[in-house]
């Protein structure tokens, strides 16, 4: 009835129609059918790609982890090395401003005093617990000899009793063996600083009658040839009262920390001249 | 070589003990580092060796220390002296043997050191102080000795070695009774 080609035509057409149609009702209906179609899309579509992103994700975070760590490892290395360098110098400064601070002590002892001085440091210490003496770098070589006394800012350390040309012994004030002419700074009153071996001394001598107070400062009266006149030894921490004797039992602190000397000043031409220290009484 | 062997160990201890020890104040009351040697040579050394060290060991500890002269090298020839046949009366392990003798020693130089001081000073040394370190020093020569005895073991193996490698590439003439073999 109708020509193939009418047939093409007619079709064209009505497709193209149906298209209009179709494109017409969209723009009109474009909310609801729009928005249920990318619902539909998204509710269909969107889980699986999230899932394959995901993974994507998962094995490029692996993956950049995988080789990051080894660099990371290699930075975390260097600056580990870098870290221990620093604390390293951090210490060596510490070290450096406890050094200075200490030899500030010193260069004010020394302007403090007419007496000549030399700085030492002490290399080794006593290796029986019974005996209290140490070895300090420094002999006759510097004019080190026996009997030079041996003081620190803050007191009495002890004394020279034997030097080679680089080194000498100096017995420590704490030690048994060891003696000292000393006055209660207070009173006046004069006894005999021994050691006792424990870090601590006891104040020998002192007449009954003498007023003694604990925290009394203690100091060199200079009579014994060894020890100029007035440098502090230490403060009288308990004092036993006795019914009977001539004298008072005295035990004192010295002021010195014999645990923690690293540098100690000897006395070169230990005169029975006074010292002036200026924090003897705090 | 042997004799050298054992004045470096001297030298060494010593300036461990006095130097770096001491420096630690769980270890400040540490024994007499050459009471072990000694007893090791005394134990497992020939006389000669022994008595190198009891004499030069003496004397250095000596000086360095505070102590009466000849305290030490009294000491240690009195362990040399209770020590030398020990050996032969009790048949245990030498590592037991060398523990027990050192914690011995320590305990004698602590009675001599004890009885130099009340002569010196007329005066009782029981103290809590004085038993503190008393006990602290015969702990550290029981924990410390077994390590020391595996330290002297090695060094000396070494030493031993080095002289009879030393012997056997001699190229000189070999002497027997005065006379000259090749």
């Amino acid at each position: 009835m109708f020509s193939k080609k009418t047939i093409v035509i007619a079709g064209a057409m009505i497709l193209i129609t149906l298209n209009i149609i179709v494109f017409s009702f969209n723009l009109i209906l474009k909310s609801s059918l729009g928005d249920s179609a990318t619902w539909a899309t998204f509710f269909l579509i969107s889980p699986v790609q999230g899932v394959i992103h995901l993974s994507l994700n998962f094995t490029d975070e692996l993956w950049k982890h995988y080789f990051n760590l080894i660099s990371v490892s290699k930075e975390n290395h260097e600056l580990r090395k870098k870290l221990s360098i620093l604390i390293q110098y951090n210490n060596a400064c510490k070290e450096i401003e406890a050094s200075n601070e200490r030899l500030r002590e010193y260069v004010e002892l020394k302007k403090q005093t007419p007496n000549r001085l030399t700085a030492a440091e002490v290399i080794s210490k006593d290796p029986s617990p019974w005996y209290q003496t140490l070895i300090i770098n420094k002999g006759k070589s510097s004019g080190v000899v026996k009997d030079c006394p041996v003081i620190i800012s803050e007191g009495i350390v002890g004394y020279v009793v034997a030097s080679s040309p680089e080194y000498a012994k100096v017995l420590l004030i704490i030690d048994r063996n060891s003696s000292i002419d000393a006055v209660i700074q207070r009173t006046r009153g004069r006894g005999i600083v021994e050691g006792m071996n424990n870090n601590q001394c006891k104040l020998n001598y002192v007449l009954r009658q003498l007023d003694v107070e604990i925290g009394d400062t203690i100091v060199s009266s200079g009579f014994d040839g060894i020890y100029p006149k007035g440098i502090p030894i230490g403060r009288v921490s308990k004092i036993i009262h006795k019914n009977s004797g001539l004298f008072k039992e005295i035990e004192m602190e010295p002021f010195v920390d014999f645990s923690k000397l690293e540098e100690v000043m000897v006395i070169l031409n230990p005169m029975n001249q006074e010292f002036s220290f200026g924090s003897c009484d705090s | 070589m042997r004799f050298i062997t054992c004045l470096t160990i001297v030298i060494f201890w010593i300036s461990v003990q006095t130097a770096l020890i001491i420096e630690f104040s769980l270890l400040s009351a540490s024994f007499d580092f050459l009471i072990s040697f000694i007893v090791f040579l005394i134990l497992f050394r020939s006389w000669q060796e022994t008595w190198l060290v009891i004499i030069l060991g003496g004397i250095a500890v000596n000086i360095i220390s505070g102590a009466p002269m000849g305290v030490y090298m009294i000491t240690y020839i009195l362990l040399f002296i209770f020590f030398k046949n020990v050996k032969a009366y009790f048949h245990t392990p030498d590592s037991s043997l060398f523990i027990i003798l050192v914690i011995i020693g320590v305990m004698v130089e602590q009675f001599i050191f004890g009885a130099f001081i009340f002569i010196q000073k007329s005066s009782v040394l029981l103290s809590m102080r004085t038993l503190r370190i008393c006990f602290s020093q015969i702990f550290m020569a029981g924990v410390l000795s077994p390590l020391m005895l595996m330290l002297f073991n090695k060094i000396f193996y070494v030493s031993d070695r080095l002289i009879s490698d030393d012997r056997r590439t001699y190229h000189g003439p070999i002497w027997k009774h005065g006379k000259k073999i090749s």
